[in-house]
């Protein structure tokens, strides 16, 4: 069977996808196990036995892991509530389980939860061996307040905001350092498609004039050449800067991380008998855009020579 | 609002299912985070978990959901891998790395574009996702997905 079908098959179970009302039945292992791997290998009788729709894994930061296994289950509401049908389906999968409903009797408290305390402890067979504790519990999803909600906007409110800011460079003096090897030299090769060659000059100078300003007192040399139109009508301009006190590598990823708005492809790290090479290409701007210029930027970064 | 057991979707190319439930929490202002979807055929959620359980630890994930689609009939595993409650800013240069480490463990190339969002910051999003080389993973592995960003949930591109 591959992933490309796109009529529905019928596995005889229910699934969120079909019409509500249902029921969400959670069970919640707490294990001491610490691998990753030894977790998936241990939960597979638990898995054969309670067949969920999610199965969920995650590690504790004191160590151990929490392993959630989930299905939902639907239920005919002519015939019973949310109430009467979260207490008909634990019976029924602790009897799917090999467990005597009787000797586990649930009851839903105040929340509408039916939840039942450990209650696979006669069946160890089941359980991982490092399981510390379980618990089965079934909710009605439509009631309010139950575990499953998540309020997504309430945890991103606890966020920072992401966005990074500049602060300003502080100018230092310096003195030109060519062949010092802590210094480096950014090729920058740009070409433009959908202008002439004044304007991809200009475009390549607004660029050295940025980065010039940006890192003004790191900056020792900055050489721009004449534009050259290829063959496939592209103009290409070419501009050389040599920066200090910085590897080839922090001076391509500080590059990368100026130049906002388009794609950078992955740098490259090569290393040439001792001499560290990093290139990468940015491509700004839409290319399949009408009447918009397309800029591509290579940068390549070496140690100075 | 949305729920940890969210209504799947499921066919190849769709983006994975936004946020990975309970492990939202644990993405912090300066983690990186790399969030890994896998479309798998195994028959059943435990022959899925065996079959993949080995490969999947050498990420010693934080957070890992195995999803089966009844109405599709295949298994999805969303992973999240990264760093845990970082003191200190990360970098484009620690998104590289923990997606490398990512792909070199499933045993891929590293081919992906790194992007900026003004809104979401950096992200590496893979650009290598045909079945041929999903098949490289495991030969039940029809589709993969990668995105890695710095202190966001990576399938939250609702923004982007």
């Amino acid at each position: 069977m591959t992933a490309h079908h796109e009529e529905p098959e019928s596995h005889g179970r229910f699934s969120p996808e079909d019409s509500p009302p249902f029921v969400v039945t959670v069970l919640v292992l707490t294990l001491s196990e610490t691998d990753f791997g030894a977790v998936m290998r241990d939960c597979h009788a638990l898995l054969d036995a309670f067949a969920p729709t999610d199965f969920e894994v995650t590690a504790d930061p004191d160590g151990g892991h929490r392993v959630r296994l989930v299905r939902h289950d639907g239920y005919e509401p002519r015939s019973e509530d949310g109430r009467q049908a979260c207490l008909r389906i634990a019976s029924e999968r602790l009897g799917a389980l090999g467990v005597a409903a009787h000797d586990h009797p649930a009851s839903t408290g105040a929340d509408g939860v039916a939840r039942l305390c450990e209650p696979l402890r006669e069946r160890a067979d089941l359980l991982p061996s490092s399981t510390v504790d379980h618990e089965l519990a079934v909710h009605d999803p439509g009631w309010p307040g139950t575990p499953e909600d998540i309020d997504i906007e309430e945890i991103l409110d606890d966020f920072d905001d992401p966005a990074e800011e500049f602060e300003e460079v502080v100018a230092t003096p310096v003195s030109a350092t060519r062949r010092n090897r802590n210094d480096c030299r950014l090729l920058l090769r740009v070409e433009t498609t959908g202008c002439d060659g004044h304007e991809a000059h200009e475009q390549a100078n607004r660029l050295a004039g940025l980065l010039s300003r940006f890192w003004w007192g790191e900056i020792v040399t900055v050489r721009l050449d004449k534009p050259a139109v290829l063959d496939n009508g592209r103009v290409r301009v070419d501009v050389e800067l040599w920066r200090i006190q910085h590897t080839p590598e922090a001076a391509a990823f500080e590059l990368m991380e100026l130049l906002h708005g388009g794609t950078w492809t992955r740098p490259v790290h090569l290393d040439d008998d001792g001499e560290t090479r990093v290139t990468a290409t940015w491509y700004g701007a839409d290319p399949t855009a009408t009447g918009t210029t397309r800029i591509e930027l290579w940068c390549q970064a070496t140690t100075a020579r | 609002m949305l729920t940890g057991d969210s209504h799947s979707r499921s066919r190849i190319g769709d983006p994975p299912r936004r946020g990975v439930g309970a492990a939202l929490n644990e993405v912090r202002h300066d983690d990186v985070t790399v969030g890994l979807h896998l479309l798998v055929t195994s028959e059943s959620t435990a022959e899925a978990a065996r079959e993949f359980g080995p490969l999947l630890a050498k990420l010693e994930p934080k957070h890992c959901v195995l999803h089966h689609s009844p109405e599709h009939g295949h298994h999805e595993f969303d992973v999240l891998v990264g760093t845990t409650n970082t003191a200190s800013a990360r970098t484009l240069r620690d998104v590289e790395v923990w997606s490398d480490r990512v792909l070199h463990a499933l045993g891929l190339a590293s081919d992906y574009n790194i992007l900026f969002d003004p809104d979401q910051g950096w992200a590496v999003e893979d650009c290598s996702k045909s079945p041929e080389e999903a098949a490289l993973i495991h030969p039940s592995c029809v589709h993969y997905q990668l995105r890695a960003t710095i202190g966001s949930d990576p399938w939250d591109t609702d923004n982007a």
